[in-house]
């Protein structure tokens, strides 16, 4: 009878896991696939969030509640004013009296 | 009988040759005793007369066009000019050019320009022109963007001519886009000196004054860019375009509370027929500086109403084919109402609804003070009032020279039509261009406004609810939704235009 008990607790020492262990939340499915030549498994891992719609102009607001943009940095805030200079130009020419 | 033959046709030819030289000796007479008109129609006979010689030919020519020039009728005086200039003769064609070179600075002509230097050397110039001519070869420069070079012949022109206004402008202009801030600031001085005698609103002297305000402005000197914004008088046509700019110049040196003063003038009725998109961006930039968010979401919407529709109109325009008439009726429109607003001073122009014209009457007014299409402009209204008088003074006179000058004014006016309906589909392109790029700031502004509120509202807004105001000033016409002051009894835009205070203490909450 010890032996036979000695015999299951070799083949499951490895096996055996503390309660401190134990994860307390089921982890996020996983995606398993395999690579053709079974020489590596590939997972891919969907526990990043994802931001729906067009990636190359994403919706502003959801960029800006995340706090990636400082609206406040792309005001372009006056430095000269040379177009409207060169509108009045021509009021200091000869035939603009 | 041959003899005889012979001596009645050198006779003839005699006879001729002496009723020519008649002719251009009444035409001298009459330039002489400054009788123009007369001298005019004599040389002009003169010319289509068959069988004169080429040097009398040329002098005829000539003398045609310095009559036409003494009677303000430039346009028409160019072409005799230019027959003159093609012609063989050295004794009129030095004159003949530096009269060109004139005549075209008046018209702002460029084609005649380029034309008239390309025929003649500076040493050929009387001192009269030099200066002219350089400042014309700058202007040249410098719209080619070649700024060092259009700079050497502005100081030419200015060695030859210290006081050229032309020059002085554009050397400081030029001295601007190259970023030289301080020598664009002494030239400006230069030609502010010029203007020392000339009354307060005299037009050239309050854009100088403009002009110098915006070049300590680039060159963050902002305590004494608002100390010349200021000095320009309110009857001025300059001071509306200065509003704008004197707010940002207060928003650098912080004071919030002057910069929304100002532009709270811009944003009474007496300015609402006006493009300004730009104020209405500065208004919600200033207003979320100060946490006064309700307000900052009035100016982004009032923005959008009068804006967002606006570029659906201006997008419509552009994407169709426009004809010349179609160009040249929103010009007329515009003008028309402009002509009436300048007859009546106290005109607000409440009621724009019987407007006929399809572009907003704001937006016209604007492209009608675009340089692109001023000087055309410009030049149109020369050459139309030309042909009128040209009609006066030739009207009475029997001679084949009004159907002369008719055929002229004609062909410069469908030209000019032409050129201010592709100068007009321009400007809207770049107003379009405009109107999109401060939406897009509007925008910007208002996700700001959002951002700032969520983070006023974490911290908790103050339970101060009312604004802090001084206890000098009398508060009869205190006004609490605004917290706007009015000095004044009833209502007269002149006086209160420029006269607002903003008395409203700091809104936001520190952390």
């Amino acid at each position: 009878m010890f032996i036979i008990l000695m015999i299951f607790v070799h083949f499951n020492i490895g096996t055996q896991v503390n309660a401190a262990e134990t994860p307390g939340v089921k982890s996020a499915p996983k995606a398993v696939s395999k690579a053709p030549d079974n020489k590596k498994k590939l997972t891919l891992n969907f526990e990043d969030e994802t931001v729906t719609g067009n990636f190359e102009a994403p919706d502003a607001l959801l960029i800006s509640s995340r706090r990636l943009i400082k609206y406040k940095e792309l005001f372009n805030r006056r430095t000269n004013f040379i177009e409207e200079t060169e509108s009045n130009k021509g009021l200091f020419n000869e035939h603009q009296k | 009988m041959r003899q005889i033959r012979i001596l009645i046709g050198v006779l003839f030819f005699v006879s001729i040759g002496e009723a020519n030289v008649a002719l251009l000796r009444q035409g001298v007479k009459s330039y002489q005793q400054a009788k123009y008109a007369s001298a005019a129609v004599a040389f002009h006979k003169l010319i289509n007369t068959p069988k004169i010689t080429e040097e009398v030919r040329v002098k005829a020519n000539y003398y045609l066009g310095l009559s036409l020039y003494n009677l303000k009728l430039y346009q028409a005086s160019s072409y005799p000019m230019i027959k003159v200039i093609r012609s063989n003769s050295n004794k009129f064609k030095q004159k003949s050019l530096e009269k060109l070179i004139i005549i075209s600075n008046k018209l702002g002509d460029q084609q005649m320009l380029d034309y008239a230097i390309s025929k003649m050397q500076v040493a050929d110039l009387e001192k009269l022109a030099v200066d002219v001519f350089y400042f014309k070869l700058a202007s040249v420069s410098y719209d080619k963007r070649s700024l060092e070079e259009g700079i050497d012949y502005l100081q030419k022109a200015l060695t030859s001519n210290p006081n050229s206004e032309p020059a002085l402008n554009l050397l400081a202009l030029s001295y601007l886009k190259k970023n030289d801030v301080n020598n664009a600031i002494d030239t400006y001085h230069k030609l502010l000196a010029l203007y020392a005698h000339k009354n307060n609103n005299n037009p050239k002297r309050s854009y100088t004054l403009l002009n110098l305000a915006r070049a300590y402005f680039q060159a963050k000197k902002f305590e004494d860019a608002v100390e010349f914004y200021r000095n320009i008088p309110k009857d001025s046509q300059a001071y509306r375009e200065s509003l704008t700019e004197l707010g940002w110049s207060y928003l650098h040196i912080g004071k919030l509370r002057s910069a929304l003063s100002i532009i709270h003038t811009l944003h009474t009725p007496f300015y609402e027929n006006y493009f300004e998109p730009e104020s209405l961006v500065l208004r919600a930039i200033l207003l979320n500086y100060n946490c006064q968010f309700d307000d900052a979401e009035a100016a982004v919407q009032a923005f959008n109403d009068n804006y967002a529709n606006t570029l659906q109109i201006l997008n419509g325009w552009t994407s169709q084919s426009i004809t010349i008439a179609d160009a040249i009726a929103e010009i007329n429109y515009a003008t028309e109402v402009l002509k009436s607003d300048k007859a009546n001073p106290n005109n607000t122009m409440d009621n724009m609804s019987d407007y006929k014209g399809k572009i907003p009457f704001k937006i016209t007014r604007s492209i009608l003070k675009d340089n692109r299409l001023k000087n055309t402009y410009d030049a149109y209204l020369m050459i139309r009032e030309e042909s009128k008088a040209s009609k006066k003074y030739f009207s009475g006179i029997k001679s084949n020279l009004d159907s002369f000058l008719e055929k002229i004014y004609v062909g410069r006016l469908n030209f000019m039509k032409k050129q201010l309906a592709i100068k007009f589909n321009d400007v809207i392109l770049f107003q379009e261009k405009n109107i999109t790029y401060y939406s897009q700031q509007m925008k910007f502004v208002y996700y700001e406004i959002l951002d700032t509120k969520k983070s006023q509202l974490r911290i908790k807004i103050s339970a101060k609810t009312e604004p802090i105001v001084g206890e000098v000033y009398n508060r009869n016409f205190y006004v609490k939704n605004g917290y706007r002051y009015w000095p004044f009894q009833g209502e007269f835009w002149l006086d209160e235009v420029g006269n607002y205070q903003y008395l409203g203490d700091k809104r936001c909450v520190e952390e």
